[in-house]
């Protein structure tokens, strides 16, 4: 089984090891029987990180991840509360070169 | 279908859903398009909305970005206004306002991300452009900051237009939203929160800015922040 993360914001992929692996699997499992499902996205918000899961002599399973804490399945187009996505958005942080902020200055504020 | 105002063209505009052409021009896709679609009533009750409350908008849906400068492109080049007595003819107004309506974060608007701004950057400068120019980034969050990732889409976008070419040629400003939205600049019904309800994540300098009495200017909304670059007048 490969589980794979995409940064939607840089395109970086970040294929993760069998143990962070089955971890994410069996949370997307668990947390789709336990959580109540939305059909899409009700807010205006795009995803910010994509999961692959490939299974040998399965489909490519699809997953995109909204503001952290929201799976939607591709290919039921349904949405529950994920919140070990934060946990993968923070896998991602760290396997990408620190990006340096510049202060915030909005013009018009 | 709009007008041009005193030789000034106002454009508000969507990613289409679906029926996406194949991909064509100097704009790369590079993965941008939202990956949450608009759904047809969405679409249709924000475009009914802007021809009620903003009818000098001109309304257009686009299949990726170099079908939306090449939309703009001919407004540009076709659209007159008159004025004056007697009235007088006027062609080649210029673009004053851009308003993207999209599924959107921190970094993705309407199918421009890091991957393609410098791309769509390039074609908004080359466009026939007012001294004032506004963009709105209509989505959630786009002028907030998600702190892994640095500057915003709004701040990123504004330090590319004007280009070095055109250095204070014309003054750019970029509006991005403060928090989750609903609504958007021309319908003037634009509301953010720092939270929602589907999620409980919050963005860095995200603010509410609840509904606010009576009908607004679209140029004070309080639910935008706008960033100008180096390059802007």
């Amino acid at each position: 089984m490969t589980v794979s993360l995409t940064d939607a914001a840089t395109g970086f992929r970040l294929r993760l090891d069998q143990k962070r692996a089955k971890f994410v699997t069996r949370e997307l499992a668990h947390e789709k029987k336990v959580r109540p499902h939305h059909r899409g996205i009700d807010m205006k918000s795009d995803a910010s990180c994509l999961i692959s899961v490939r299974s040998p002599g399965r489909r490519e399973r699809r997953y995109q991840i909204f503001d952290g804490t929201i799976v939607l399945e591709e290919s039921t187009n349904l949405s529950w509360q994920f919140f070990a996505g934060l946990l993968l958005m923070d896998w991602l942080k760290q396997a990408q070169p620190a990006v340096p902020a510049p202060p915030f200055q909005p013009a018009v504020p | 279908m709009g007008f041009v105002v005193d030789g000034k063209l106002r454009v508000f505009a969507y990613p289409k859903p679906s029926g996406r052409r194949p991909h064509t021009g100097t704009i790369p896709a590079r993965d941008c398009w939202p990956r949450a679609q608009l759904s047809a009533s969405e679409i249709s009750t924000a475009v009914a909305k802007v021809k009620l409350v903003s009818p000098e908008y001109y309304v257009i849906g686009y299949d990726d970005l170099n079908d939306l400068i090449s939309q703009i492109s001919v407004l540009l080049n076709t659209q007159t206004w008159t004025s004056g007595t007697p009235p007088v003819v006027h062609h080649h107004p210029c673009l004053e306002v851009l308003e993207i309506d999209s599924h959107a974060n921190p970094h993705r608007c309407g199918g421009i991300c890091p991957g393609n701004i410098s791309h769509f950057a390039d074609s908004v400068d080359s466009l026939n452009d007012c001294d004032e120019l506004r963009i709105y980034l209509s989505g959630c969050n786009t002028g907030c900051r998600d702190s892994s990732h640095g500057a915003c889409l709004a701040e990123l976008l504004a330090d590319l237009i004007p280009s070095a070419r055109r250095q204070k040629q014309y003054r750019c400003t970029v509006y991005g939203t403060k928090g989750y939205q609903t609504g958007a600049n021309a319908t003037k019904d634009s509301v953010t929160t720092r939270q929602s309800s589907h999620s409980t994540i919050i963005y860095d300098y995200s603010q509410d800015q609840p509904v606010r009495p009576g009908t607004i200017s679209t140029l004070t909304d309080p639910t935008y922040r706008g960033f100008r670059g180096a390059n802007s007048a």
